[in-house]
């Protein structure tokens, strides 16, 4: 990849061009040769194949079940259900105390109740996988079906059901607070807006689903569970607290993981059923997660119901900003996060990267007879930029002032930083009116002759942009005010050298396409100063790597590299202890360059690391008389406590046909300061895939359920994701400012890309339509474009009449 | 995921087919191409006894000048359809169609028949079939009879195909004029949310057939008759559903897809009258 | 038990497989050639694509019993038997088109098919025939990148001479192959005498 290459005759470090270095990520040769091993394609001996039996009613109390028919198959299949489970396993409950939130709990099969369509109410254990379906279509589940709610509205309404006894009103969480004067400001301000912003259900569809093996042995009663996660720490974790064993017990490994974007950060009631059959049966037991099964049962995010409100002077200035936030946290609470994350999130994240001192916020989670809400990219933060910045754009409608140049008069300039924004989130770094104009400019904004070319015949252009702060990389500062003890903060790295001089750098996150294996190495190389080649990268096993919180949140780079940049300048300074013991010289005036350690002031004084290396590990003098053995470092980093903020501004031109009401994008910008880079093209090509999931929420994507709440969206013909057709090329422009409050000067910005796709293209179609339509609920599927252009077109009509009678009077 | 377990028949011919079919009883099903039916049989929607595939049968396959038609085999399949010089000529309109049908993997393996019998109303092939007044042979134990393909849908999912008869052979009449296939989908891949298929033939009159507006496909004989009275284009294209009720989906309510329907008709016939 | 000879990466198999075996779970579970991917029921992601008989094919809406007498390619036959990669998977290497690598089987299957039929696509042309493969990790525009680059590589031509100013083409590694390729190209994807397990 890009990477960083050594250059020998200045003996300094430096980034060289794309392909100086290693061309290809590390990870790719396997990868695209089919030698890649995911969870599905591992075997071991004696395995056994669960099918799971899911509840075909969203909302039920379960009279029986029968498994006659499937006893009669003949094939030897175990149906496992409440019952036989019973004793196996403590239910899934989030270790979550934070204010105004109730815990309840997710059996992992179904005991008397089921709350949503897809729950477990049985496993069937079976000696192959086809078998264990056949079987599981023949337990037949009778549930006498009770009233059931889907959406937020109902389950917020007063004679509503109750999904679960333990919560009162179906709400999981209830939080508010305010800072500063709001109704002293906004009663002050010049102009006052409001509206009520809707976020559709998501599914984070990775293209693979998930899956676990589990395999128990008995003689040293240890647990070894692979499965594809993107928090192995987190899992081992929560596996012991629900099979009642101590974390020592268990091991999780994680194979190749076929993407997650955040739907493999949550501890699963598959885990822990497929880890208490492999306990029961001592046999290893394998699970695939089928599409379906994914669709409708593993998690969903980011629908939301965001009512706002926004003040500000004549001038655009903003003064004041309210909230009422709720989440549809389905039938029950994820684990670890919870539907706070969501709630709590978009609370904290509506401010943006704008000056706001005045803000007052309700935020609320829901429970329904609906999949549970779990991470998706971006989690709360797409849902808190559309709602924000599409209400930035009906404000400068209101107060007359172009939509850009509100935003240039409010956003954090450089010289307020670092600006801690009143929800408490440092604003470290960057040139935020620069990265707007840059955006601006590079999108060709109201070039008028470019916009009637793309117009034509029944199409109407428009542009829109958004602006947004993403803090990545929660450091356990963040997180002790909601006392998620199943998650750490920050992140591990163990930095080893061998006798040969070969570093091995093993790390607690988890690369599920993030190519860990080559920028991680790129990181060490350059820290330690030996080759690229020489450094190798591990991860995905608890019982190897340092405990950390995995990857999630767009952390990686920062958490995981800082304690990469930390362990490697500690066994540095070994290898520098040993280099100076042998060249006679201080340890200040050495060097690490390409493999060898000089002295800057004298040339001729050099020694091989390699040879460093082989006298650490064979204690061959000379040594000093107090080195240790071995060459090793570990080291964790915790990322700020206020966070750490990238910056993007997203600008994009949309055709609207005005018969049909699809739209198509022209053209899409995006100016992004993620700080330093470790790799530009990883970087590049986490934006570019994020954009593509957030024109699947703008305009494609949603899960969908009926009153009744079948889910209706079960398959990927049915639940949109893009494909290539569908997204555009897009224009990347980096801005690094590199932050003052992370070590290396990352910023986080994994999820960065889905974040302000959905605001930007709801500007767009709100300019093309003239503005006074609003649309504000997600996605921006043909049918409800059209509906905006009818609406638009009436208000003309409207508007023209009234004109006309007055011409008349 | 996998189908249920069913038996296995390979037939030698159509009469073998026909005669296993038979013998098998009402459980059992053709297979072709296996594109309609095998996601179908993973999903368990639907569980045949037993399967008598005819994709072997190779001479089913074909396109022929048949002197005022185009005699196309039922296995034919999609890219064969797309890259045939003879209909690009004759009757441009299936190949174009052809090649809007799912992606180049369902192409290479779907056919003609296997699209016609299943029979969903949202599949492209059977309104392109149906514009261009398209005739069906069916062969059972008995010989050969002809249906017009107006008459072949009965309903969702439904035609007049016997379960002891084979689809052999579509014919497509030749003289088009003018022709257009409007697709209207969220995503390029997807089945149509309403697909619009107009032929204008050499003799002047002016076929339309619709896709996913009705349980089966359908031709818009409001249109067709205000054509023929004499409307324009646009006026006749505000008749398309007359008569019928689109059904409401995920992707579209019934308004909706009704006027979508209006919308892609008046494309079309700009298009093909033009 | 039906009996099926099927030719998979350039080595004959005969099996007794069950009616409902999928050519996925022939290849997959029956042969052990885990790189030809599962992620749909419904023939919708693409990542199970396959060539049978040179064209592409979603494995997962094929039974076994249909590709018998057939010739099957997949990623594992698709490098040369000295280990050095097609030109396609040279060009996503190169380009970074791929992230988590689910999707990238069937994708470069996907595109070995085209790139039979379509020796220089537009980039219109190669999103259109991808239209059924999902990846959600990389917003195909490196993809598209890729396949170009592959393109032209297998015309025995440089992408990186031709697409001036992109500082992340192919480098090294491509121009030198695109030399090969030229050479190779007639070949197709011919594997016979391979082991692609």
């Amino acid at each position: 990849m890009g990477g960083r290459h050594c250059r020998s005759d200045d003996g300094e470090t430096s980034i060289m061009r794309a392909g100086a270095g290693e061309v290809w990520r590390r990870e790719d040769r396997r990868l695209l040769t089919g030698d890649g091993k995911y969870v599905a394609d591992l075997l071991l001996p004696r395995l056994l194949f669960i099918s799971f039996v899911r509840s075909p009613v969203a909302h039920g109390v379960i009279r029986s079940i029968d498994c006659t028919g499937a006893r009669e198959a003949g094939s030897g299949a175990q149906v496992v259900t409440a019952v036989e489970a019973a004793g196996w396993f403590k239910p899934l409950c989030a270790p979550y105390v934070g204010r105004g939130y109730s815990p309840t709990e997710y059996p992992p099969i179904a005991a008397g109740k089921v709350r949503f369509a897809g729950e477990i109410v049985a496993a069937v254990v079976c000696e192959d996988a086809a078998t264990a379906e056949d079987v599981a279509e023949r337990v037949f589940v009778d549930c006498e079906p009770l009233p059931t709610i889907t959406t937020i509205d109902e389950a917020l309404a007063p004679e509503s059901v109750s999904v679960h006894e333990r919560l009162s009103g179906n709400v999981y969480v209830d939080e508010a607070g305010a800072i500063g004067d709001v109704d002293g400001n906004r009663s002050e301000a010049a102009v006052v807006v409001e509206d009520v912003f809707r976020t559709q259900r998501l599914s984070a569809a990775p293209i693979e689903c998930r899956g676990t093996i589990a395999a128990f042995d008995r003689g040293v009663r240890r647990l070894t569970v692979w499965t594809a996660t993107a928090v192995p720490h987190v899992i081992r974790y929560g596996l012991a607290e629900c099979l009642g064993l101590s974390e020592q017990q268990v091991r999780v490994v994680v194979p190749e993981v076929g993407g997650s974007f955040g739907n493999k950060t949550a501890l699963y009631p598959e885990d822990v059923i497929v880890a208490a059959v492999a306990m029961q049966y001592g046999r290893p037991v394998k699970w695939v997660e089928g599409r379906r099964e994914n669709l409708i049962a593993s998690t969903h995010g980011q629908e939301e119901r965001i009512w706002l409100r926004l003040s500000c002077d004549p001038d655009g200035r903003m003064r004041s900003l309210e909230s009422d936030i709720v989440v549809n946290g389905g039938a029950y609470s994820s684990y670890p996060d919870t539907p706070c994350n969501e709630a709590l999130n978009c609370a904290q994240s509506l401010v943006g990267p704008y000056r706001i001192s005045h803000y007052r916020y309700r935020a609320r989670a829901v429970a329904t007879n609906t999949c549970p809400n779990g991470a998706y990219r971006g989690v709360a933060r797409p849902g808190a930029n559309f709602a924000m910045e599409r209400l930035i754009d009906m404000m400068a409608r209101e107060v007359g002032i172009d939509p850009i140049e509100i935003r240039r008069r409010n956003l954090v300039a450089s010289n307020e930083m670092p600006y801690r924004t009143v929800t408490g989130l440092d604003r470290d770094s960057g040139d935020y009116v620069s990265a707007l104009n840059t955006a601006v400019s590079a999108l060709d904004y109201g070039n008028p002759s470019a916009r009637r070319a793309a117009a034509g015949q029944g199409r109407k252009v428009g542009i829109g942009v958004s602006c947004f702060a993403e803090e990545g990389a929660w450091g356990t500062p963040r997180r002790i005010p909601r006392q998620t003890s199943a998650i750490a903060g920050y992140d591990g790295a163990a930095v080893r050298m061998d006798a040969h001089g070969s570093v091995t750098v093993l790390i607690s996150a988890v690369s599920s396409g993030q190519s860990h294996e080559t920028v991680f190495a790129e990181l060490a190389a350059s820290e330690l100063g030996v080759p690229m080649s020489r450094v190798t990268v591990r991860s995905g096993d608890t019982d190897l790597t340092p405990y950390g919180h995995g990857s999630t949140g767009s952390r990686s780079a920062v958490s995981t590299g800082g304690a990469v940049i930390v362990a490697a300048r500690r066994l540095k300074s070994q290898l520098l202890e040993l280099a100076s013991h042998e060249l006679g010289c201080p340890v200040q005036e050495l060097v690490s360059d390409c493999g060898v350690i000089r002295n800057r002031r004298n040339p001729s004084a050099v020694v091989e690391v390699e040879k460093l290396a082989r006298r650490a590990y064979r204690r061959i003098a000379p040594l000093a008389s107090d080195a240790e053995p071995g060459l090793e470092a570990v080291a964790y980093y915790d990322p700020p406590a206020h966070g750490v903020s990238s910056f993007a501004v997203h600008a994009v031109s949309v055709a609207v046909d005005e018969d049909t009401g699809k739209v198509e994008i022209l053209k899409y910008v995006i100016v992004e300061d993620a700080g330093r880079l470790l790799d530009v093209r990883v970087v590049d090509g986490q934006i570019h895939g994020g954009v593509a999931q957030g024109i699947g929420k703008a305009l494609f994507e949603e899960v969908v359920y009926s009153e009744d709440g079948q889910p209706m969206t079960s398959s990927l013909g049915e639940y949109l994701a893009p494909y290539a057709p569908e997204v555009p090329d897009l224009q990347v422009v980096h801005q690094c400012s590199p932050s003052p409050l992370t070590i290396g000067g990352m910023k986080g910005c994994g999820e960065s890309g889905v974040i302000g796709v959905s605001a930007a293209i709801g500007n767009a179609i709100a300019d093309a339509l003239g503005g006074a339509v609003k649309p504000n609920r997600l996605p921006y599927s043909p049918e409800r474009v059209w509906r905006l252009v009818e609406e638009a077109r009436a208000r003309k009509g409207a508007a023209g009449g009234r004109a006309r009678a007055k011409e008349q009077e | 995921m996998v189908p249920e377990r069913f038996e296995y028949h390979r037939a030698s011919s159509v009469d073998d087919a026909i005669s296993r079919l038979g013998r098998l009883g009402e459980g059992s099903k053709l297979l072709a191409g296996g594109h309609s039916l095998i996601p179908l049989m993973k999903l368990r929607l639907v569980r045949p006894s037993a399967v008598v595939d005819i994709g072997r049968l190779s001479d089913l396959r074909y396109i022929r000048d048949a002197g005022d038609y185009i005699a196309i085999g039922s296995l034919t399949r999609h890219c064969d359809l797309e890259c045939s010089s003879l209909l690009q000529r004759e009757v441009p309109l299936l190949p174009h169609v052809a090649g809007v049908v799912g992606d180049p993997a369902v192409r290479h393996r779907g056919t003609i028949g296997g699209s016609l019998a299943h029979a969903d109303p949202a599949s492209d092939l059977p309104a392109a079939v149906m514009a261009l007044d398209g005739r069906l042979v069916l062969r059972g134990s008995h010989g050969d009879r002809i249906v017009a393909v107006t008459e072949f849908f009965r309903g969702f999912w439904e035609t007049a195909l016997g379960h002891e008869e084979v689809l052999t052979e579509v014919q497509i009449p030749k003289g088009t004029a003018g022709w257009a296939y409007q697709k209207f989908t969220r995503r390029a891949f997807d089945w149509a949310i309403v697909g619009v298929a107009v032929v204008a033939t050499a003799r002047g009159t002016v076929q339309v057939a619709l896709a996913n507006v009705a349980p089966t496909t359908v031709r818009a004989t409001g249109t067709e008759q205000a054509l023929r009275e004499g409307a324009s284009p646009a006026v006749a294209a505000r008749r398309a559903v007359d008569g019928l009720r689109p059904a409401s989906d995920i992707n579209a309510t019934s308004e909706y897809r009704s006027h979508l329907a209006v919308v892609l008709t008046r494309r079309a016939l700009d298009k093909a009258l033009a | 038990m039906v009996s099926v000879s099927i030719v998979v990466n350039g080595l004959e198999r005969q099996c007794d497989v069950e009616p409902r075996l999928l050519l996925v779970g022939f290849l997959r579970d029956v042969l052990g050639l885990t790189g030809t991917h599962i992620g749909c029921e419904t023939s919708s992601c693409g990542a199970c694509t396959v060539l049978v008989d040179g064209e592409s094919v979603k494995a997962c809406t094929v039974l076994t019993v249909q590709a018998d007498g057939s010739e099957v390619t997949t990623i594992e036959g698709l490098a040369q038997p000295d280990g050095s990669l097609h030109e396609i998977q040279q060009a996503f290497g190169a380009e970074h088109a791929l992230q988590c690598g689910f999707c990238t089987p069937g994708m470069i299957m996907a595109v070995a098919s085209l790139l039979k039929s379509q020796r220089e696509p537009t980039d219109r042309q190669i999103r259109d025939a991808l239209e059924g493969n999902l990846c959600r990790c990389t917003g195909y525009q490196n993809i598209v990148k890729a396949v170009h680059s592959a393109a032209c590589m297998l015309r025995g031509q440089s992408y990186g001479l031709q697409t001036a100013g992109n500082a992340a083409g192919a480098g090294g590694a491509g121009v030198a192959s695109g030399l090969e390729a030229g050479l190779r190209m007639t070949a197709g994807f011919s594997t016979e005498g391979q082991d692609g397990t």
